[in-house]
């Protein structure tokens, strides 16, 4: 193994050796470091180890030279952006604006995110959104950094936040109660260790990192792998009724639809733009890391990364309901492959062919995303005067917005 | 179209074994297995090909209608049957008299 990776390996090593269960969330979150202003959510119920695992993230690449802010305790501005530095101000009535240890940080740290205000979440939700803060009419950018949250959404006073801001989140991982065997594992690493964030040696720094992320950005993902992704993705978000658009949702808003068996009829919001980033981000650092990425590992991590930035219909059945879909989208994508769809799809964008045609258009009142880049062609092939406007699958699918 | 979207679709053709006939092009398909996953608006499913609902079911206003549509004319048409067999019963019981008379007779 090469001189980098080894690092990350050791990091995980150490977080692992202190702390006993969860392995694939500790494998999500090692991964989630290695890109550029990397944010990750722990969620879970109380005394499952949320803040431990993320004090032991922080101690292992800085030190202790990070910030951590408690949403648990009353925030002010001063601490979470900047406050004035006030004998400027009273001695030659200059502005000069002192900017928060938190901003200026490279490892930061949210506990109890729930409980921050709106106002605080405000301010940290632009600093996730654009990389920068802003005080008294005065800029600062923050630049690279890592950040760590964690939140139990069943603490009874919680603020709902809105779900933009959770998008900001790359991951998000939820943290089980430990097994029996486990339980013994934990009291003898106690023992051992006394505390186990103290216990935690210092692995990386924060160059070390960089020069990582520098080389994980440079990788390259197999266009099978994005096309995945991809699909996955718009799978989630597609709506022929236009979802978004609209305060209807499903399951109301598939009364009467042709694709009322879709997977799109589970999403009452689908994810944002941001899933695709995040997930191509993870495949690299996967490859980079492990030397391969497959396509096993899109729907594991999809798991962690869709979660908190969409809403199922079925939201209520949590975590399995989402995995329910994953492997109904899987099945999907192997019936598209078994259709050779993306082969006709190939063959039309070169020219069009009627009798190909006839078959897209059968294999598009299936699969709504094939239907959307099949209508895409068919305006430039009725302007050439290749296909009727009556004749397209727009006017069977859509007949209010052909007419227009 | 964007060029990985280009590549992706040339490597999905590469894979395709297509014959080019006159101007017909013959694809042919893989088998595709039996879907293992349903989704939860499998209501119809679960009624005519008696496969396994999941706990929650959900119906459409429009699948609903349809359903309480064949209901009543199913209704209709027991009440119409039952009717024609009652016809039939009293027809039965005529012609048993009539043939009761004829041997005695």
């Amino acid at each position: 193994m090469k001189g980098l990776q080894m690092y990350v390996k050791k990091l995980e090593e150490e977080v692992r050796a202190r702390f006993v269960g969860n392995d694939e969330a500790v494998g999500v979150l090692t991964l989630n470091l290695l890109h550029e202003r990397s944010t990750a959510l722990i969620r879970a119920p109380r005394g499952r180890g949320k803040s431990t695992l993320m004090l032991l993230f922080l101690k292992g690449i800085f030190g202790d030279d990070f910030v951590v802010l408690s949403g648990a305790s009353e925030i002010k501005r001063g601490e979470v952006v900047a406050r004035l530095h006030i004998p400027s101000l009273e001695r030659e009535g200059v502005e000069k604006v002192i900017w928060s240890a938190f901003v200026k940080a490279r490892g930061k740290g949210l506990d109890e995110v729930n409980r921050l205000n709106p106002y605080t979440a405000s301010n940290i939700y632009h600093l996730l959104q654009f990389g920068e803060v802003w005080a008294y009419g005065q800029r600062y950018v923050v630049g690279d950094f890592v950040l760590f949250a964690n939140e139990n959404p069943a603490d009874p006073t919680t603020f709902v936040h809105p779900p933009p801001f959770y998008d900001r989140f790359d991951v998000c991982v939820r943290l089980s109660s430990l097994p029996l065997s486990d339980k013994f594992r934990l009291q003898e690493l106690i023992e051992k260790h006394g505390s186990l964030v103290d216990s935690m040696p210092q692995v990386l720094d924060f160059d070390t990192l960089r020069e990582i992320r520098r080389e994980v950005s440079e990788v390259e993902v197999d266009v099978d792998l994005l096309a995945t992704v991809n699909v996955l993705v718009r799978d989630l978000q597609a709506c022929i009724r236009d979802r978004d658009g609209g305060r209807i949702k499903p399951p109301a808003l598939c009364e009467g639809c042709h694709f009322v068996h879709g997977i799109c009829s589970s999403v009452r919001e689908g994810p944002s733009e941001r899933a695709t980033l995040v997930l191509h981000n993870l495949l690299k650092a996967k490859a980079w890391l492990e030397g391969k990425a497959t396509e096993d590992d899109i729907y594991r991590l999809a798991s962690y990364v869709l979660p908190h930035r969409m809403e199922l219909v079925r939201q209520d059945r949590g975590p399995e309901e989402l995995a329910r879909l994953l492997r109904r989208q899987r099945e999907l994508n192997e019936e598209r492959r078994a259709r050779k769809q993306w082969a006709i799809l190939e063959s039309l964008t070169r020219s069009f062919n009627r009798e190909l045609y006839k078959l897209a258009a059968e294999i598009a009142v299936e699969d709504l995303i094939f239907a959307e880049e099949l209508m895409k062609l068919e305006g430039e092939w009725v302007s050439k005067g290749l296909l009727k406007p009556e004749e397209t699958l727009r006017s069977r699918l859509m007949p209010d917005a052909a007419t227009h | 179209m964007a060029n990985s979207f280009a590549e992706f679709l040339k490597r999905e053709a590469a894979k395709v074994r297509a014959r080019r006939i006159g101007s017909s092009t013959f694809i042919e398909e893989e088998l595709r297995g039996e879907r293992r996953y349903h989704l939860p608006t499998d209501f119809i499913d679960a009624l005519f090909l008696r496969s396994e609902p999941g706990e929650h079911v959900v119906v459409e206003k429009g699948v609903l209608r349809e359903l309480r549509y064949r209901l009543d004319e199913l209704e209709n048409e027991v009440r119409k049957l039952r009717r024609r067999n009652r016809a039939l019963e009293v027809l039965l019981v005529a012609c048993a008299v009539l043939l009761l008379l004829s041997v005695m007779r």
